[in-house]
C-alpha cells in the first residue's frame, strides 16, 4: 500500500501540474480584479499538486508500518490475481469494443462485447451465453431506438 | 382561503377514475424507464414519453406526466441505492448511505423509507404550497449570487464532511471533481478552459457519463474481481425485512421534517433545485444527528432526510411559479415546457385566469406521489429481487446500458470515449483506495459554486464583505461555520488526529455471505 | 474434434445472426442531390430547449394543416452552442435530406472560436422566418424609463450600473457593448446561465436592465414589476405604445443591425437548388396559415419571409457587425 501511496501521490501531483500548465493561457483576474476564468483552475490545480506531494510525503515517511500492509482489515484478501486479470480484461474489452459502435453499429458491437465477456473471459461457453449475448443488445437497441426514438449509430456494413 | 378551496376542487378534478387510471400507467411507466441509465433523470424521461401524453386530454395528460415524473424519480433512488449508479444529480447522496443499507441486506427498507419520506415530504410541500406560498415568495427573490454562493459552501462542506478515513485522498478526489467541472466554455468570459479545441468539450463533461464511467462500469470491475457466479447482494428472507421497520421510521422523525423544511425553501428560489436541497438537507442531519459516524454506513437518516428534500423541493419550486411564473428549478421546467406544448401558457395569470387546470396539476403531482407509494412498496420486494440475477448476466447488461446511456444523452461518440476514460479512472479511484464520491459531489456543486462566486463578486466589485452585509447570505455562512466547527470537534473526540494508512478503506466490496465481512474491524 | 466443429457452428450461426441483426439498424436513406425524402431536422438545443421547439412546433403546423404527410424527426446537436450542427450539416455536402433551425447565435459561435469547425459560411441560407424583437427591461420603480436616460445615469455612475444575461459572446450583450462605445459609457454585465434568476436579479434591485426577448417579462410586466424602457425595432410593438424605440430615443447603434435575433433555415453547404426551391415552398405554405402566425405572435415573434440574395446580405451585415465586438472580447486560441 505504501509504494501504491507514493504512486498515486506522484501521479496527482503530475496531474495537477499539467493543469496548472494547460491554464496558463487563462487570465486570473478580469475587470477591476474580480476573478477571471483562470482564477479557480490556477487554485484548484496548485492545490492538488499540493496533495500530490503530500501524499507522496507521507507515503515515503511510512516506511515503519510494513506489518500493516497485508492486514486482514482490507481488501486485499478479496481480489485473487485471477479476479484481477478478469476485470482488467473486462475493461479492456470494454475498451477496445465500445468505439466499434462508430465503425460497425451498435448492435454487432455490443454483441461481441458480450461474446466475449461471457465467452472469453467468464468462460461460460454455453448455449445460456450466446442467447444473452444477442437477446441484450437487441433488446437494448429495440428499446432506444424504436420505443424511444433516440437514433443509434449503424456501420458502413450495412445497405445505405 | 381561496388557495385551499382551490386546491380541494383541484383534488376533486382530479380524481376521476380515468385520470386515476392514467397517473398508474404513468408512474409504472416513468419508474420502469427511469431505471434505465441515460433516462434515468426525469426530464429524459419526459422528453422521451411526453409523445404518449400529448394523445391525452390536456388535464389528464399532465396528470399522466405528474405519473411519469415520480415514477422516474423513484427509479433514480432505486438505482442508486440497490446498484450505487446515481442517473441523476439529486440521487448522488443517496448513494452515500443508501447503498450501505443495501449491501447490508436492508435495500428494502432502505427503498421503503426513501418512498414513504418523500410522500410525506411532498404532502408537507403541497401543504405549506397551499397556505405560504406569498411569504416564501419574497423570500425567494432575495436568494441572490451571494445566498447562493453561501449554499455551495454548505454544500461543499458536505464533500469534506464525507471524505472519509483518509483525508487527504477524498481532498484529492474532489479537487478532481472541482477541475473537472471548470472544463468547458467560461460563462463570464467565453473563454474555453481545458477543452483541448475539442467542441465536444465546449459545454463541459457530461455529469451521466461521468457517472456511468465511474460508478457503474468501474463498480463492475470491481465486482468482477470477486464474483463466480453469485449473486450481486444478499436477498433478506422475510417480508419484515423487506420494509422500513416502525424503530426506522421513529428514528427519522426529524431527518423527514427537516429535509421537507429545507426541500421546500431551496427549491423555492429559482436557480436552486433538487440537488443541492439533497445535498444540504444530508449536510444538515449529519450535523444534527447524535450519531453522526453511523453516516455514510448505512444510516437511515442519510436516505430520509435527502429524499424529503427531494420531494418537497417540487413544492416548493412551484413557489415562484405562482408568484413570478418562474420554474423554481430544472422539474419545474421541464414541467412548462410540457405544459407549453400542451399549448398552456405558464405564468401568475393562468393561476388567476385558469385555475381549472393549473390546481388539478398541483393536485396530481401530490395524486402522483400517492399513486408511486401505492404502487411501488408493493414492488419493492421485486425490484430487490433483481438483485438475485446472477451477476454473470446482470453485469454485461449493466455494461451494454452504459453505453447506450452515455451515447444517448448528446447522441455523440466522444461521449463513449469519455466512458471508457472514466471507467478507468473509477476503477483506478478504487484500486488505489481514492473515493470516487467526493469527485462526483465536488463535480455537480462546482459549477453553480464558482459561479455564484464570481457572480457575487462582479456585483460587489470584488468587496469580499457583500457575503456578510446581506442578512441570507450571513445566516448561511453562519451555519455553515457551525457545521465546520462540530466536525472538527467531533473529529478530534476517538483518536485524535489524522487517520493511520491502517484507517484507509476503500469503499467495502461485495460481500458474499450475509454476515458483515472482516472488511470492518475498524469501528 | 467435436468440440470445435460446435464453436465454429456456434461462430457461423453468430456472424450470420448478426449481419441479418444489422439490418435492424436500417437508417435513413441517404439523400442525394435533388428532393429530399427522408428528411431530419437539425437543432442546437436538446428537447424542449428554443430551437427545438420551434423545430417542432413548425412540423406540428405542417402536419395539422396537411403541408407535411410524414414525419420529420427533430435531431439535437447541441454541442458548442450551435458549432455542432454546424458541424454536423457541414459534413454532409449536397445532402438535402438534412436542415437545420438556426439563429444569429450560430452567427457569433462561428467567430468566437477561431478554431470553429464550421461557421454559418459553410451553411446554405434556406429563408429566414422569424424575427425576435429585443426589448429592454428594468425594475418598474428604476428612476430611468428610457434607455436615454439610463445611459445618463450610467454616465454619471461609470462602472456601477448593472446588466444582466447570459454568456458574454450573446447578442445582447454585443449590443450593450456596441451602445457603451458609441455612448461612451461603460456598465456591468452580470452573466446567469439560467434565465429565471435574470429577472429576480432585476426585482431584487441587483441589476437594473436586462436585454431580452418580450416573453420573457410579460409575466412581470402584467403584474407590474418590471417596465419597458426601450425596444429594438423599426416600430413600436403592439401593447406598448409608449415605449419609445431605439431609433426614437436616437441610441447609436454602431454597425449594428437592430434585428437582433432571428430565426431562420439552413441547409448543408453546395445544397441543390431544386432543394432549396423545395424547402422554400414548404415554408412558404406553413408560414401561410393561420397557426404559424398564432405561433409567431404568442412568442413575440415577427413574422419575416427572407430568401435568396436578401437573404445572404443580412446575414453578412450581422456577421459584419459581430465580428469586431466578438474579437475584441473573446481571446479564444
Amino acid at each position: 500500500m505504501r509504494r501504491l501511496d507514493l504512486l498515486t501521490g506522484l501521479v496527482t501531483t503530475v496531474v495537477g501540474a499539467l493543469a496548472f500548465w494547460d491554464a496558463n493561457g487563462l487570465a486570473m483576474f478580469g475587470d477591476s480584479h474580480v476573478p477571471g476564468p483562470g482564477f479557480f483552475p490556477k487554485i484548484l490545480s496548485g492545490l492538488l499538486t499540493a496533495l500530490g506531494l503530500t501524499l507522496a510525503g507521507m507515503a515515503l515517511r511510512e516506511r515503519d508500518e510494513p506489518a500493516a500492509d497485508d492486514e486482514a482489515g482490507t481488501d486485499e484478501a478479496g481480489p485473487t490475481r485471477g479476479g484481477r486479470v478478469r476485470a482488467f480484461a473486462v475493461l479492456v474489452a470494454f475498451g477496445v469494443i465500445a468505439p466499434l459502435v462508430a465503425v460497425v453499429g451498435y448492435v454487432p458491437a455490443m454483441v461481441l462485447l458480450v461474446l466475449v465477456v461471457l465467452y472469453g473471459i467468464e468462460r461460460r461457453r454455453d448455449f445460456r451465453s450466446f442467447v444473452a449475448a444477442l437477446l441484450i443488445p437487441v433488446a437494448t437497441y429495440m428499446l432506444f431506438a424504436h420505443a424511444f426514438s433516440i437514433p443509434l449509430p449503424n456501420g458502413p456494413l450495412l445497405p445505405a | 382561503m381561496n388557495a385551499l378551496e382551490n386546491l380541494i376542487e383541484g383534488l376533486g378534478s382530479a380524481l376521476t377514475p380515468q385520470n386515476l387510471m392514467w397517473v398508474l400507467i404513468g408512474v409504472t411507466l416513468g419508474t420502469v424507464v427511469g431505471i434505465l441509465p441515460g433516462l434515468g433523470n426525469p426530464a429524459a424521461v419526459l422528453a422521451v414519453l411526453l409523445p404518449l401524453t400529448l394523445k391525452l386530454p390536456p388535464t389528464t395528460g399532465l396528470i399522466m406526466m405528474a405519473g411519469l415524473y415520480h415514477g422516474a424519480k423513484f427509479a433514480g433512488s432505486t438505482t442508486a441505492i440497490l446498484l450505487n449508479i446515481p442517473t441523476e444529480t439529486s440521487s448522488v447522496v443517496l448513494c452515500y448511505d443508501g447503498h450501505q443499507l443495501a449491501r447490508q441486506g436492508r435495500a428494502g427498507p432502505a427503498m421503503g423509507m426513501s418512498a414513504i419520506s418523500g410522500f410525506i415530504a411532498s404532502t408537507l410541500g403541497v401543504i405549506a404550497l397551499t397556505f405560504l406560498a406569498p411569504i416564501i415568495a419574497k423570500f425567494a427573490v432575495a436568494f441572490g449570487p451571494p445566498e447562493f454562493a453561501a449554499l455551495m459552501v454548505f454544500g461543499l462542506l458536505l464533500v469534506i464532511t464525507v471524505t472519509g478515513k483518509s483525508p487527504i485522498k477524498g481532498f484529492i478526489s474532489m479537487t478532481v471533481g472541482l477541475l473537472l467541472s471548470t472544463v468547458g466554455v467560461d460563462l463570464f468570459s467565453g473563454t474555453q478552459r481545458f477543452t483541448f479545441g475539442n467542441i465536444n468539450l465546449f459545454d463541459g463533461v457530461e455529469f451521466l457519463v461521468l457517472t456511468l464511467g465511474m460508478f457503474a462500469v468501474a463498480e463492475v470491475l470491481v465486482n468482477v474481481e470477486q464474483v463466480r457466479g453469485k449473486s450481486l447482494l444478499t436477498i433478506p428472507k422475510g417480508i419484515r425485512n423487506l420494509l422500513p421497520t416502525m424503530q426506522d421510521l421513529k428514528e427519522c422523525r426529524g431527518a423527514i421534517a427537516q429535509g421537507s423544511i429545507t426541500g421546500f425553501l431551496v427549491g423555492s428560489v429559482p436557480g436552486g433545485g433538487s440537488t443541492i436541497a439533497s445535498f444540504v438537507a444530508y449536510t444538515l442531519q449529519k450535523n444534527m444527528s447524535r450519531r453522526p459516524e453511523k453516516f455514510g454506513k448505512g444510516a437511515m437518516e442519510g436516505v430520509a432526510a435527502p429524499e424529503a428534500a427531494n420531494n418537497s423541493e417540487v413544492g416548493g419550486a412551484m413557489v415562484p411559479l405562482l408568484s413570478l411564473g418562474l420554474p423554481g428549478s430544472a422539474s419545474t421546467s421541464v414541467m412548462l415546457a410540457a405544459l407549453l406544448l400542451f399549448g398552456i401558457q405558464p405564468g401568475p395569470r393562468l393561476f388567476e385566469t385558469n385555475p381549472e387546470i393549473v390546481w388539478p396539476v398541483i393536485a396530481s403531482l401530490y395524486l402522483g406521489n400517492f399513486a408511486l407509494i401505492v404502487l411501488n412498496l408493493p414492488m419493492i420486494p421485486i425490484w430487490v429481487r433483481l438483485l438475485k440475477i446472477p451477476y454473470w448476466v446482470l453485469y454485461p447488461c449493466i455494461l451494454v446500458l452504459s453505453v447506450v446511456g452515455a451515447y444517448s444523452v448528446r447522441g455523440s461518440m466522444f461521449d463513449i470515449y469519455m466512458l471508457i476514460f472514466f471507467s478507468a479512472l473509477g476503477y483506478g479511484f478504487r484500486k488505489l483506495s481514492i473515493p470516487p464520491t467526493p469527485l462526483l459531489m465536488a463535480f455537480v456543486l462546482g459549477p453553480q459554486a464558482e459561479n455564484a462566486i464570481r457572480q457575487s463578486l462582479i456585483l460587489s466589485d470584488n468587496d469580499l464583505l457583500i457575503f456578510v452585509e446581506r442578512p441570507i447570505s450571513a445566516i448561511v455562512l453562519g451555519l455553515a461555520a457551525i457545521v465546520v466547527v462540530l466536525a472538527i470537534y467531533t473529529r478530534r473526540k476517538p483518536g485524535g488526529r489524522m487517520p493511520t494508512k491502517s484507517d484507509i478503506d476503500p469503499e467495502p466490496l461485495l460481500p458474499t455471505e450475509p454476515q458483515p465481512r472482516k472488511v470492518n474491524t475498524q469501528p | 474434434m467435436k468440440t470445435t466443429m460446435r464453436s465454429l457452428g456456434v461462430a457461423a450461426a453468430t456472424v450470420a445472426l448478426v449481419a441479418g441483426l444489422s439490418a435492424c439498424n436500417s437508417t435513413n436513406a441517404a439523400g442525394t442531390g435533388g428532393t429530399p425524402n427522408n428528411v431530419q431536422f437539425i437543432v442546437d438545443t436538446g428537447p424542449g430547449g428554443g430551437s427545438d421547439l420551434f423545430a417542432r412546433e413548425i412540423i406540428k403546423i405542417a402536419r395539422d394543416e396537411k403541408v407535411l404527410t410524414d414525419n420529420w424527426p427533430v435531431v439535437a446537436k447541441p454541442e458548442g452552442g450551435g458549432l455542432g450542427a454546424m458541424a454536423f450539416l457541414k459534413g454532409k455536402p449536397g445532402d438535402s435530406n438534412f436542415i437545420s433551425a438556426f439563429t444569429s447565435k450560430w452567427i457569433i459561435a462561428g467567430q468566437a472560436t477561431a478554431s470553429a469547425p464550421a461557421t454559418m459560411a459553410d451553411l446554405t441560407p434556406i429563408v429566414m422566418l422569424a424575427d425576435e424583437i429585443q426589448v429592454i427591461a428594468a425594475p418598474a420603480d428604476a428612476p430611468f424609463n428610457t434607455l436615454t436616460e439610463f445611459l445618463a445615469a450610467a454616465k454619471a455612475n461609470p462602472g456601477e450600473m448593472v446588466q444582466t444575461g447570459g454568456s458574454p459572446n450573446s447578442v445582447d450583450n454585443l449590443v450593450a457593448l456596441e451602445i457603451e462605445k458609441t455612448s461612451g459609457t461603460k456598465w456591468k454585465y452580470l452573466s446567469f446561465d439560467d434565465g429565471a434568476p435574470r429577472i429576480t436579479a432585476l426585482l431584487r434591485g441587483d441589476a437594473q436592465i436586462d436585454i431580452g426577448a418580450l416573453p420573457d417579462f410579460a409575466d412581470q410586466i402584467e403584474a407590474g414589476k418590471l417596465k419597458l424602457i426601450g425596444v429594438f425595432a423599426d416600430k413600436r410593438i403592439d401593447g406598448f405604445p409608449n415605449v419609445p424605440t431605439i431609433a426614437e430615443q436616437k441610441v447609436d447603434l454602431g454597425e449594428f443591425p437592430d434585428h437582433l435575433q432571428f430565426r431562420g433555415i439552413a441547409g448543408p453547404p453546395k445544397m441543390a437548388p431544386e432543394a432549396v426551391k423545395f424547402y422554400q415552398d414548404f415554408f412558404s405554405k406553413v408560414t401561410a396559415t393561420d397557426g404559424w402566425k398564432q405561433y409567431l405572435k404568442s412568442e413575440g415573434l415577427v413574422p419575416e419571409f427572407v430568401t435568396g440574395d436578401e437573404l445572404t446580405t443580412q446575414i453578412r451585415e450581422f456577421s459584419d457587425a459581430t465580428k469586431p465586438l466578438v474579437a475584441g472580447m473573446v481571446k479564444n486560441p
